[in-house]
């Protein structure tokens, strides 16, 4: 008998459907340059994460957001001196010279992308756990899983780390000073975070997880997958004209490594495959393949490169359907 | 199933010795405490017998460590795991899942148990523990008693034959506290398993254990002897000891002879309430919510100049919820507040910080300079003292036990200085009010004392004292009043013995013995001239 899920509210569907899902918007958070586009990414893993979580961002992630572009902005401004659209012109000296429009405009959207990154890690971080993380990592990587673990309990935990720290500052007489405090905590919460991520990890080992396990054979097979892995890239860049061999090396340690995965040990609750769960990676699926396309037949339709000149961002058909296709969990999801 | 030879260890980069030549030996299906002073290194200790130290830790170790016949160097924690439950001192940090049988089944995951295997064991293990009802609930969402329950299952699932256990008690109100032990032992019974234990609070465990194991600083073990003789050998006087000692008796007298004794003692006339001279710090109809679910309600609460009032209530009653109010931290949705007459409704954090000291119940992120001193300078400079400090920080940390270890990183601490040194950064400002919020966790007996007589030292000298404590020991040897809380409402207030002894899950170790509420400590009983 399956146990009955505990937490059948908070269950979001299959992890590695999941899994599918971000690699493919993490990758058009990548690829993509096109301020238009960045901006429809971003709100459709707002729309995602509300959809799983009922939760929309708090004020704070949208400050850190608005944050991250600023700064983006500045910085590209003050320090390229590209474009033609002349803002303001110092005298040439310490940061003098032109600043640009264009540089602006880059710096936009160069922070615009890494709040893309930033909204689909935190639909990542709502929608798999730490522990379905480390059930999925491929043979030969465990280690690799635990700092993987670590990796998605840190931003929670120092999130919860700096709550606490600015608290403890304002107790000891510091008002709280804006950049000034945030620039102070910067250490302490490293520290801070780094000790409960690493108490989970001595947790882990404790409960008998580690890099030899499983053992014998599946980690032979995994060792074995990783060599063809490499071997596969390494053929491919070597000799791109004949990629035949290449991508078949590589398809062969992908198999391995699924083989490895799914056969690592029995699961109290096994996760059922449902169909919304095969729409869902399908899709994602799909959004991979249509990016990929573009990226080698069209990169242009993903890029947005605003020098020399000023020229308004354009709207094509073809990335508007990657990200739509990314829109899957929205309707997938069920409303229980 | 323990054989430890000649067993040093030192952390890295660390010159001083964490343990140091330790010999132990205990057999199958013994249970054992290990009792020492804050920093002796009972974690350590806990961690060699599961192989956590040196796997995990690194350092140099020397020695042999033999568990279930595997030497732990060889074997290594992951091995060891098959032999060796651990439950953490602060379990809720390190849940692994998000649900308790999840988590129950997280250690036979990892062991390639088979599916029917694994819901088998989960199911015998839910049934045999009782933990039916914790099913079904998120583990951030149970009482700190519930998550212990479910970490000391989650040690058992893979049925190991020694379970170690660090501090599992520290966070638990008084019942929370008995069950868990009274729980534990009928497991053992029923299990057979070997069991390790650390603890500060001796009197807990000591009917329960077959042996008790003492660690002087730096990692030394001094005292092994069976409980009923070792406890009047250590340095650690328990309630009951210290009770013989003061009246002149044998420190080993038979509890029976002592309740009697106790109980022949004439009672001293009702102390009548203390002149209390102007109050100093008074609240009225505070209230607070967390997302809907009322954690304290229509609180009212008065301390006045130079007395120590103690705050109890169980896991959840609205103590810690209190305490933030009267800070500042938590915004009252009704009520006031006011310090010597003033309200303090628009006083930000900070400056109430001038007047009001608080220590939370985790004071880790307190703590964030490169030395213990420079904690101290750091809240002196906050509050604009750094060139006139209202009280020397030296004597301070002297009254602390903190003068040897005012160099070190205050993190590298372990949990009991890490407390102390937490307590010296807010007390080195002079405030007028203090709010401490479990002040004893994982605190030595004699730093406890310590603690204790600081803090009369300040009331004396004029300020107010709130201690919200789940150890009603401390509080019946310190505060001169109780505060219950339940469910977010003040339930009762008055004197420390009467008011113990009239709500039966707070009442102390001696009340316990003698069925009456005097003496409530120790610190009742005239000393006997030596």
């Amino acid at each position: 008998m399956t146990p009955a899920s505990p937490l059948s509210a908070q269950r979001r569907g299959h992890p590695s459907a999941w899994l599918a899902w971000t690699a493919g918007a993490a990758s058009a958070a990548l690829l993509i340059r096109n301020p238009w586009y960045l901006l429809i990414l971003g709100g459709v893993a707002i729309a995602v994460r509300w959809r799983v979580t009922r939760h929309a961002p708090a004020r704070s992630t949208f400050l850190l957001l608005a944050t991250l572009i600023l700064t983006s902005t500045l910085v590209n401004v003050l320090f390229s001196r590209a474009g033609e659209t002349v803002l303001l012109d110092l005298p040439i000296g310490w940061l003098g010279g032109p600043y640009t429009l264009e540089a602006a405009l880059f710096g936009v959207s160069a922070g615009l992308q890494i709040s893309a990154v930033l909204l689909v890690m935190l639909v990542f971080g709502s929608v798999v756990t730490p522990a379905d993380l480390l059930r999925r990592t491929p043979p030969g990587l465990y280690p690799v899983g635990v700092t993987s673990m670590l990796a998605l309990t840190f931003a929670p935990l120092a999130r919860r780390s700096y709550q606490e720290l600015s608290e403890a500052r304002r107790l000891r007489g510091w008002a709280p000073r804006g950049v000034h405090e945030a620039r102070a905590s910067v250490e302490p919460l490293v520290i801070l975070s780094l000790e409960r991520a690493v108490a989970q990890a001595e947790a882990l080992v404790a409960r008998g997880w580690s890099a030899s396990t499983p053992g014998g054979g599946r980690r032979a097979l995994g060792q074995i997958a990783w060599v063809a892995l490499a071997a596969g890239l390494g053929l491919w860049a070597v000799v791109p004209d004949q990629p035949g061999f290449g991508l078949g090396l590589i398809v062969l340690a992908l198999l391995m490594l699924m083989i490895g995965v799914r056969s690592t040990g029995a699961r109290y609750r096994p996760e059922s495959w449902a169909w919304p769960d095969r729409a869902l990676f399908l899709l994602s699926a799909a959004a991979m393949v249509v990016l990929l396309l573009l990226m080698t037949r069209s990169p242009g339709l993903l890029t947005y490169y605003p020098y020399p000149r000023i020229s308004l961002p354009g709207l094509h058909p073809a990335p508007l359907v990657v990200l739509a296709l990314l829109t899957a969990p929205v309707f997938t999801q069920s409303d229980d | 199933m323990i054989d430890l030879e000649q067993v040093s260890y030192w952390y890295p980069e660390s010159t001083t010795t964490a343990l140091e030549a330790v010999n132990l030996r205990v057999g199958e299906g013994q249970r054992f405490l290990i009792a020492g002073p804050s920093g002796a290194g009972k974690s350590t200790l806990l961690r060699v017998l599961n192989g956590l130290v040196p796997h995990f830790y690194g350092g140099r170790f020397r020695g042999r460590a033999r568990i279930a016949g595997l030497d732990t160097r060889s074997a290594g924690p992951v091995r060891l795991a098959e032999h060796v439950g651990m439950v953490f001192q602060e379990p809720q940090a390190r849940f692994l899942t998000a649900a308790a049988d999840d988590e129950l089944a997280f250690g036979m995951e990892t062991s390639g148990a088979q599916q029917a295997d694994l819901q088998r064991r989960v199911k015998e293990i839910v049934e045999r523990l009782n933990l039916g009802p914790l099913l079904g609930r998120p583990l951030d969402r149970l009482s700190a008693g519930e998550q212990a329950k479910v970490a000391i299952g989650a040690a058992l699932s893979r049925q190991p034959g020694l379970i170690v256990m660090d501090e599992p008690c520290t966070e638990l109100d008084p019942p929370a506290a008995r069950a868990v032990v009274d729980w534990v032992e009928d497991l053992q019974r029923r299990h057979a398993f070997t069991l390790a234990v650390s603890d500060h609070h001796l009197r807990r465990w000591l009917d329960h254990v077959d042996q008790v194991v003492y660690l002087r600083a730096p990692g030394r073990l001094e005292v092994a002897g069976a409980p009923s003789k070792a406890a009047v050998r250590l340095e650690f006087e328990d309630s009951w000891t210290a009770a013989a000692r003061r009246l002149g008796w044998s420190a080993d007298i038979d509890p029976v002879d002592l309740a009697r004794g106790l109980a022949a003692l004439p009672s001293p006339s009702s102390p009548g309430r203390r002149a209390t001279t102007e109050a100093r710090l008074v609240a009225r109809g505070l209230s607070f919510a967390y997302g809907g679910r009322p954690a304290l309600v229509e609180a009212d609460l008065e301390i006045g100049a130079g007395e120590i009032v103690g705050l109890v209530g169980l896991n959840g009653s609205g103590k810690s919820t209190l305490l933030r109010c009267l800070m500042g931290l938590n915004f009252s949705e009704s009520g006031e507040i006011w310090l010597d007459g003033s309200s303090l409704r628009s006083v930000p954090v900070a400056e109430r910080a001038r007047q009001i000291g608080f220590v939370p119940q985790s004071p880790g992120s307190l703590l964030f300079a490169e030395t213990v001193e420079a904690e101290l300078a750091f809240t002196l400079a906050g509050h604009g003292l750094h060139d006139r400090p209202p009280i020397d920080p030296s004597w301070l940390l002297q009254t602390l036990g903190l003068t040897e270890v005012r160099l070190s990183y205050p993190r590298d601490l372990s949990a009991g200085q890490r407390q102390r040194v937490a307590l010296a950064a807010v007390l080195v400002a002079h405030p007028q009010v203090l709010l401490l919020d479990e002040p004893t966790l994982g605190m030595d007996p004699p730093a406890q004392r310590d603690l204790g007589r600081l803090l009369r030292d300040w009331a004396t000298a004029g300020t107010a004292v709130l201690v919200a404590s789940h150890d009603v020991d401390f509080l019946a040897s310190f505060v001169e009043r109780i505060i219950v809380l339940e469910n977010g409402r003040v339930l009762a207030s008055g004197p420390t013995a009467d008011t113990l002894f009239a709500h039966s899950d707070f009442r102390t170790s001696l009340q316990r013995l003698t069925g009456r509420p005097w003496p409530a400590s120790a610190e009742d009983l005239r000393p006997h001239p030596a």
